[in-house]
């Protein structure tokens, strides 16, 4: 008996799947891979700014080496037919001091849309990678509200904050605007709607593409792997503790999976 | 004269001098005391910076018992776990709700808030590792907020203890941030503190300064300000509005940039002098800083007026009264000399002939042997003046012989005496022997003569000029009255010998001078009756 409900329900799948249009929109699973090893540059501070009166080890527990965080920092982009979100203006959300994502992608000349989400005020700037002076002006933006950006010509930009030194977010302004997608803290990530056709994922990191796979659809599993290459070189202080507590022993153990 | 004016001209320059000192004096203390001001404000810079840097500290310590607590440390593991890679509660469906947790974490950070006592904060956070509130108490950030890429959120998660200064909603918050560690081994999130820097604790800071006025400046405009009561003589602080101004143009120096303070800048129109200096944190790096002043020194009138018991007893009043004595002894001496002596006064007398309408002495004005050389001038001058007189008479005989000369050259037939016009000044000549009166005779040239004596009843003058500037006409009336009254006197058989011409004249004169300012008439005549068997004067004003 139950055999033979199983295959008509086989069979009425089978017929199911033969009625079915082409063309029916696609969600796609993907996944970064790697990301252990993501560590994110640290922008030299002005000699004048004061952090704290204090930022002192705990005395406890060994002092964790910066991290990037996969969830804010990396940035996913899908292109391909059907897409038209690069005729819309892009959107980054600024919260909890951070860009998500943290690189975006935007055409030139179409409004990217900075929603400051945060509970501080930021004063955000744009800068050409490696210099100082703004190319976009700075401008408060209030906590809870928006402030639109235009970027005319193509290039890489440095979102800076006066109010925030260490902040940083990345702008892209290429034609390769596509569907931006935020992953998740796992790394996983999915894109959604995706019609039949050959697409490119590509994920960015600090205004850089550092993955990219291609995807055709429909395919027989519709998922996505982007494999983050090793840092090149480890940034000023990073993969090291910053500091220990005098006297405080290193974790004698590693913390558990997923601990810090 | 010359040691008088040498001496005035002394006092003038030493009071000269003295007042110059004082403004010298002045000038110096005020530019010291400003350079004093410059070294005690940044002296109070850096005070309120390790007040500041101290109270951080204060607060961080503080918060290490509430970070350690078992319960905390407990759901805050129970939150962390929910947010781990393939937690094995996730997979077994044991974890705790977030709700759950949230509610549960809420209620415990509120307690242990309350715990704090006087370091309660305004708000207390708790937030898993990656940096999303799990537990929160307060506006500023609800359950599910991520809050892991603010700076001192983000050194809490890696395991250090950090302040920070944040602006919210146009209020400056004093923040502070500790992991909270579970076994002494692994991060399991970080708590958030913060309290207001209010005008409360303004005043707490300004206390570490007495005598300034402070003002603290978050990126949007001042927050708070307090103004210290005056030190003593001092003047008051300068209000903390005039340092807005300033603080909006710090930005613009070099030396803010560069170092994050300033040199003392003058504010409110020279009233005071005021550093300000950078606060830390996200808030101090877009732009929050203090500015603490004083106000400009100035050597107060009070000083001088109002000077205390220990700064006179610094006086040398010895010295000083010994200065004044000799001072004033020595100006007198100078007075006396130059003014006083009988010498002196002998010679302004001598010196006042000279000048018109002064013809004698006056004795009443002069005391001893001055008077009595004044007598003597006097009478020597009357001699003079008689003898002259005696001149003048001896002239108009001769001048009235000439004109009989030149009378009797007149041809016959002519009349001069009826030509000559009458007056005064012309001598009417006898007629020429053989010319019968009436006949017209020629006259003669007139002749100048000194005019004779006025008409009078007595004997003509004898040409004794009257005393202190009387006219000539007068001295001789004063002759003839005195002639008249010893006529009078002696007919009332009253003494006349010691009352001689000059005492007389010495009275008229008194008499004269007394009618003259009182009625304010051109003279004086004077006429001599009897009045109750004695001579007496009487004195008329003439118009």
């Amino acid at each position: 008996m139950k055999a033979r409900q199983l295959l008509v329900a086989a069979l009425a799948g089978a017929a199911l799947l033969a009625v079915v249009p082409r063309g029916l929109a696609t969600d796609v699973r993907g996944t970064l891979a790697n990301t252990q090893g993501l560590i994110g540059s640290e922008r030299p501070l002005p000699p004048r700014h004061r952090g704290s009166f204090w930022e002192t080890a705990n005395g406890v527990a060994t002092i964790l080496a910066p991290r990037a965080s996969v969830e804010f920092d990396v940035g996913v982009v899908v292109t391909g037919p059907g897409i038209t979100d690069g005729t819309q203006h892009a959107r980054v959300r600024i919260e909890g001091g951070r860009c998500r994502p943290g690189t975006v992608v935007v055409n030139p000349g179409t409004v990217l849309e900075v929603s400051n989400d945060d509970i501080v005020a930021h004063a955000l700037y744009a800068v050409a990678p490696g210099q100082n002076t703004p190319v976009l002006p700075m401008e408060l933006t209030a906590a809870h509200t928006t402030r639109q950006l235009t970027f005319p010509a193509a290039g890489v930009f440095e979102l800076r904050d006066e109010r925030q030194p260490s902040f940083r977010c990345w702008v892209v302004a290429s034609a390769q605007q596509g569907r931006a997608v935020s992953p998740r803290t796992d790394g996983s990530f999915v894109l959604p709607d995706l019609g039949d056709g050959d697409f490119t994922v590509r994920a960015y990191f600090e205004g850089a593409e550092r993955a990219s796979a291609t995807l055709h659809l429909p395919g027989r599993e519709p998922t996505v792997t982007l494999s983050l290459p090793a840092p090149a070189a480890t940034p000023p202080g990073g993969a090291a503790p910053a500091a220990t507590a005098p006297g405080s022993a290193p974790s004698p153990t590693p913390p558990p999976a997923g601990r810090r | 004269m010359l040691l008088t004016r040498f001496w005035f001209l002394l006092l003038a320059v030493a009071v000269a001098l003295s007042l110059s000192a004082v403004a010298l004096v002045r000038g110096v203390y005020e530019r010291d005391r400003a350079q004093d001001a410059e070294t005690l404000l940044q002296g109070d810079r850096r005070l309120l910076d390790e007040f500041l840097r101290r109270e951080a500290r204060s607060r961080l310590d503080d918060l290490a018992p509430l970070a350690q607590n078992a319960q905390l440390v407990t759901l805050m593991t129970a939150a962390a776990r929910r947010t781990e890679n393939n937690a094995p509660c996730v997979e077994r469906g044991t974890c705790d709700t977030a709700a759950t947790i949230g509610t549960a974490l809420s209620t415990r950070v509120q307690e242990l808030n309350r715990e704090l006592g006087p370091l309660q904060g305004e708000f207390l956070l708790a937030v898993d590792p990656r940096g999303v509130v799990v537990g929160t108490l307060g506006a500023p950030a609800e359950v599910g907020t991520n809050l892991g890429g603010l700076p001192v959120v983000s050194a809490a998660l890696r395991g250090y203890v950090r302040d920070d200064l944040w602006e919210l909603s146009g209020r400056l918050f004093r923040v502070g941030a500790r992991p909270v560690i579970a076994q002494g081994t692994y991060y399991v999130g970080a708590v958030v503190h913060g309290m207001e820097l209010n005008a409360r604790f303004v005043q707490t800071l300004a206390q570490a300064v007495p005598g300034t006025s402070l003002a603290v400046f978050g990126p949007s405009g001042m927050v708070a300000s307090y103004v210290s009561p005056p030190e003593g003589s001092q003047r008051a602080a300068p209000p903390p509005e005039v340092l807005a101004e300033p603080f909006r143009r710090v930005g613009e120096r070099a030396d803010w940039r560069e170092r994050g303070y300033t040199v003392a800048l003058p504010v409110g129109s020279q009233v005071g002098v005021a550093v300000f200096s950078a606060l830390p944190g996200m808030a101090g790096a877009g732009g929050a800083g203090f500015g603490v002043a004083r106000p400009l020194p100035v050597l107060p009138l009070s000083v001088l007026l109002h000077p205390s018991r220990e700064d006179t007893s610094r006086i040398p009043f010895g010295l000083v009264g010994a200065v004044l004595f000799f001072a004033t002894a020595l100006g007198w001496v100078f007075l006396w000399r130059e003014h006083d002596t009988k010498r002196r006064q002998l010679h302004d007398a001598f010196a006042g002939l000279a000048k018109p309408g002064t013809d004698r002495l006056d004795p009443l004005t002069l005391e001893g042997f001055a008077r009595e050389l004044a007598v003597l001038a006097n009478e020597g001058i009357d001699e003079v003046v008689k003898r002259e007189l005696d001149r003048n008479a001896e002239r108009r005989r001769s001048m009235g012989e000439l004109g009989s000369m030149l009378a009797s050259q007149v041809p016959a037939g002519t009349s001069p005496v009826a030509s000559v016009p009458p007056g005064p000044l012309a001598v009417a000549p006898p007629p020429a022997p053989g010319v019968p009166p009436g006949v017209p005779q020629r006259a003669p040239p007139p002749v100048p003569v000194p005019p004779p004596a006025p008409r009078s009843t007595v004997e003509p003058s004898r040409g004794t000029a009257p005393p202190d500037g009387a006219a000539p006409d007068e001295g001789t009336h004063w002759r003839e009255v005195y002639e008249s009254f010893l006529e009078t006197r002696r007919r009332c058989n009253e003494p006349v010998e010691n009352l001689t011409f000059e005492k007389f004249s010495v009275t008229l004169q008194r008499h004269k001078d007394a009618l003259v300012s009182r009625t304010q008439c051109k003279g004086v005549r004077f006429t001599v009756y009897e009045k109750e068997g004695k001579a007496t004067l009487k004195a008329s004003p003439v118009r």
